[in-house]
């Protein structure tokens, strides 16, 4: 255009300098480069003026279709002091009627006088071509249309899919191409169509870049540029629309010229999109792609409560973005919290591709060996139409005993408790035990059995102690009884003598020192204590061998314990008295 | 000939022992069909066994259980009920009924006073009369014994305290004994039996003052005729029929 525009300013500059110094012979004509031509067949038409500078008028070109054109060139140019000049219009023309046709001449008016060019005559055979809808003033046909044109040839959007049939989950391409004729021209408002039954992404929208070679469509010319790129992923089965994208661009606009607004609109394309072939792994989810899973733990050995990241990181080609936390059974004594979860997908010529990771806590409570298990992730490859299996290893945790928490001096560590929890509450199971004689209750307060063998009881204590009673004074009776146990007894009262007289209890020593010679003479001699008096004491003991001494000596003693016993003043011999009746006794028991 | 004659008195004395047993009988056959979880058929069985030998705990536990299976509540509550006034140590039947008791509409709250007697009762019931007679016999023969040697003995004060002692046992056994003689003899619990049983102020089925439902625990407190005076474990007292409830 700049090299055109240049052109015409140096052949002005020198038409000025040398116009009316050079006179110059002046050509005016048409030519067709075809004169035999098909219905639909191109052809260029060119009206071309030389030797002279002028306003070419075209005759009117109504049985044509226009695809190119008008397009003016001039020229100048001056060659062994000769110049030359010459000025051109030319049309790529199609004719759309058989028959003949003849274009009428050109006319071009220089220093008044009016030029013609020779009329043209051309020849077309074939069939008509139906006419079209048209918009603009020209009539249009269109033989098989690649892009459909809806509302303006001049502006066409297309849109192409890079297959037409897909697997659930597979990406598709989605280009929209736009093809105008008008150069001037800017966006308006975009609306690319909300899909339904589509996981959609966009690539960013860029400035429009014209591609440098024109496309013909339909005869025409077109300036073609990638409008909008997106990725579909088809989320269910069947033919799927990617519907119609709606676009309002201004041509001509500038600066003072609002422009005119133009309305394009694309077809919508269709999608057949498959389901996942039969045989699915069992632990298949329905994602589709190509990926690779890895896992990982910051801590191999901790201590309890001591927390532990694991991650698994799904990464690879496919919509990522959809991938859900997966399904990890952890060790039952561990802690587990939600995982935090990373993603880092970028859009590239085959759709998504990146990683997503979840970053689990687990805080293991007690010591022991423990595994989180291996993870897999199954998916369908569509490259291969295969399903496929990630698998991540399983990793063995250590939690170590708790020697750390001597060393780090806290006291004792109190773990938190888990109740039992009852899953079946039923009443307890019957007794199978054997039944039990039917048990008496004769020991039952409440029964004449307890009563009576409590009022036994009582009896045979009366009883006992009575007849203990009766054997006391039987004994008493006894004379024989006494007569064996006379010295006995007689011993035991001197004794207790001994003891009154070491306590210095006169009275009662000679008391005691008395019933006991006394006793002793009753027992000796079948005798109560009343019936004991001196006479008597004389004649029994004078019984015995001996007998006068012995009962002088008695009845000393007797005398002097009774008036001991009854004098204050003690005749002072209280030991000697006491081993005078001694002596008295173990004689008389025949002892000395 | 002689020998002859002691075999066949032991054979007849070993018939009338296993004949004495029909209630072992269908105690086993019930505790076979019960394990089988055949409830009905176990519930028949110690049925039959507890008309055979009605003072056997373990024979109205395990009916008490058949009868929760098979969806019989009121007569279950009523068999642990029964089942506990002859061995209140029976601590699965306690929990049964407990657990019995859960499905039980009626939930009454126990009065604090009311609280402090069962406590008395449950202490006198679960030591038992028969106990409390032994403690006493013993408490006595020890006492008669210290009476008896007092005369050996020096240390007679002591044997004095301790017999004395001994003797006030003896009197407070025989005692609790007597009280909880009685507290089995004249049990005054009943169950009510009715799946909806009214309660009126008096005898005559006029105005209602509460309802109740099956398996609730009344205590009788007086009969007239057809009617009792029975108390709830809160403290509310009403007339019953007799005919809805059944004494434990």
């Amino acid at each position: 255009m700049i090299q055109y525009l240049k052109n015409i300013l140096v052949g002005l500059f020198l038409v000025g300098i040398f116009g009316g110094v050079f006179a110059q012979d002046v050509t005016f004509y048409a030519v067709a480069n075809k004169t035999l031509l098909q219905v639909g067949e191109r052809f260029t038409l060119t009206f071309k003026l030389e030797g002279a500078d002028a306003e070419i008028e075209t005759p009117p070109l109504g049985e044509f279709r226009v695809i190119f054109g008008p397009s003016q060139s001039s020229n100048f140019s001056y060659v062994n002091g000769k110049s030359s000049r010459s000025t051109s219009i030319s049309y790529v023309l199609i004719p759309e009627q058989p028959g003949n046709f003849k274009i009428p001449p050109a006319k071009a008016k220089i220093n008044g006088k009016v030029y013609e060019t020779n009329p043209v005559t051309l020849k077309v055979s074939g069939e008509p071509t139906a006419k079209t809808n048209t918009n603009s003033g020209n009539s249009n046909t269109s033989a098989a249309p690649k892009p459909k044109i809806t509302t303006n040839q001049n502006v066409v959007l297309d849109v192409q899919a890079n297959k037409k049939s897909a697997f659930l989950g597979e990406p598709v391409i989605l280009t929209y191409t736009l093809y105008s004729r008008y150069s001037n021209l800017t966006l308006g408002q975009v609306d690319m169509p909300d899909l339904n039954g589509f996981w959609v992404e966009d690539y960013p929208a860029e400035n429009i870049n014209w591609e440098p070679t024109l496309t013909e469509i339909n005869g025409y010319n077109y300036r073609k540029a990638i409008l909008r790129k997106r990725v579909v992923y088809p989320q269910k089965t069947g033919t799927l629309e990617t519907g119609k994208f709606e676009l309002s661009c201004f041509v001509n606009r500038s600066f003072f010229n609002p422009g005119q607004e133009v309305k394009v609109e694309s077809a919508s394309t269709k999608i057949n999109v498959k389901p996942f072939p039969v045989g699915s792994p069992a632990n298949f989810s329905g994602y589709s792609g190509s990926f690779n899973v890895k896992s990982s733990v910051d801590l191999t050995e901790v201590k309890p409560d001591e927390a532990i990241t694991y991650k698994v990181r799904i990464s690879g080609l496919g919509n990522l973005k959809l991938v859900s936390k997966p399904d990890i059974v952890f060790p039952g004594d561990f802690e587990v919290y939600d995982p935090k979860t990373k993603e880092k997908v970028s859009l590239g010529g085959n759709g998504l591709k990146g990683y997503k990771e979840f970053e689990y806590l687990l805080i293991p409570r007690y010591p022991g060996q423990y595994e989180i298990p291996a993870f897999e992730f199954s998916f369908f490859n569509f490259g291969t139409k295969k399903y496929q299996t990630a698998k991540a290893d399983a990793i063995t945790v250590t939690v170590k005993g708790d020697e750390g928490t001597a060393t780090t001096g806290g006291g004792v560590r109190n773990r938190p408790k888990k109740g039992v929890d009852l899953l079946n509450e039923d009443i307890r199971f019957i007794s199978t035990d054997a039944l039990t004689e039917s048990t008496s209750n004769w020991s039952s307060p409440g029964r004449g059995t307890f009563w009576g063998i409590s009022g036994g009881m009582f009896l045979a204590f009366l009883g006992a102690v009575a007849i203990r009673k009766s054997r006391t004074d039987l004994r008493a009776d006894d004379k024989k009884f006494r007569y064996k146990k006379a010295g006995k007894t007689s011993v035991t009262h001197l004794k207790k003598a001994k003891q009154f007289l070491k306590q210095g209890n006169q009275s009662a020593f000679y008391e005691e020192l008395h019933k006991s010679l006394t006793g002793y003479f009753a027992d000796k001699y079948g005798m109560d204590n009343s019936q004991v008096n001196r006479p008597v004491i004389r004649t029994e003991i004078g019984k015995m061998e001996n007998g006068v001494d012995v009962a002088n000596t008695f009845i000393h003693v007797l005398d002097s314990c009774e008036m001991a016993k009854y004098s204050p003043q003690s005749s002072g011999d209280d030991e000697g008295l006491l081993t005078e009746a001694e002596a008295l006794i173990l004689k008389m028991e025949g002892k000395s | 000939m002689r020998k002859l004659m002691v075999l066949a008195l032991l054979m007849t004395w070993a018939a009338v022992i296993s004949a004495n047993n029909p209630a072992e009988e269908a105690f086993n056959k019930g505790n076979v069909a019960y394990k089988e979880a055949n409830f009905a058929v176990a519930y028949e069985a110690y049925s039959e066994a507890v008309t055979l030998d009605s003072t056997q705990a373990t024979l109205w536990f395990n009916l008490g259980n058949a009868a929760f299976k098979i969806g019989r509540l009121a007569e279950s509550i009523l068999c642990f009920e029964r089942s506990l006034k002859l061995n209140p140590q029976l601590e699965d039947a306690q929990k049964n009924l407990e657990i019995a008791g859960k499905q039980r509409i009626d939930k009454i709250k126990v009065s604090p006073s009311e609280k402090w007697n069962l406590g008395w009762q449950n202490m006198l019931t679960g030591i038992g009369a028969t106990t409390f007679g032994i403690i006493a016999l013993v408490a006595l023969l020890l006492s008669l014994i210290g009476w008896f040697a007092r005369a050996y003995i020096n240390a007679k004060a002591l044997q004095a305290t301790l017999s004395v002692a001994l003797l006030v046992v003896f009197g407070v056994s025989a005692f609790f004994g007597l009280k909880a003689h009685r507290i089995i003899s004249n049990y005054p619990y009943a169950i009510v039996m009715e799946p909806k049983a009214d309660v009126y102020t008096a005898p005559n089925g006029e105005n209602i003052s509460f309802v109740l439902h099956e398996g609730t625990r009344v205590e009788v407190n007086k009969v007239d005729g057809d009617w009792a005076e029975i108390a709830l474990a809160d403290g509310k007292v009403g007339w019953m029929k007799l005919a809805w409830m059944e004494r434990v």
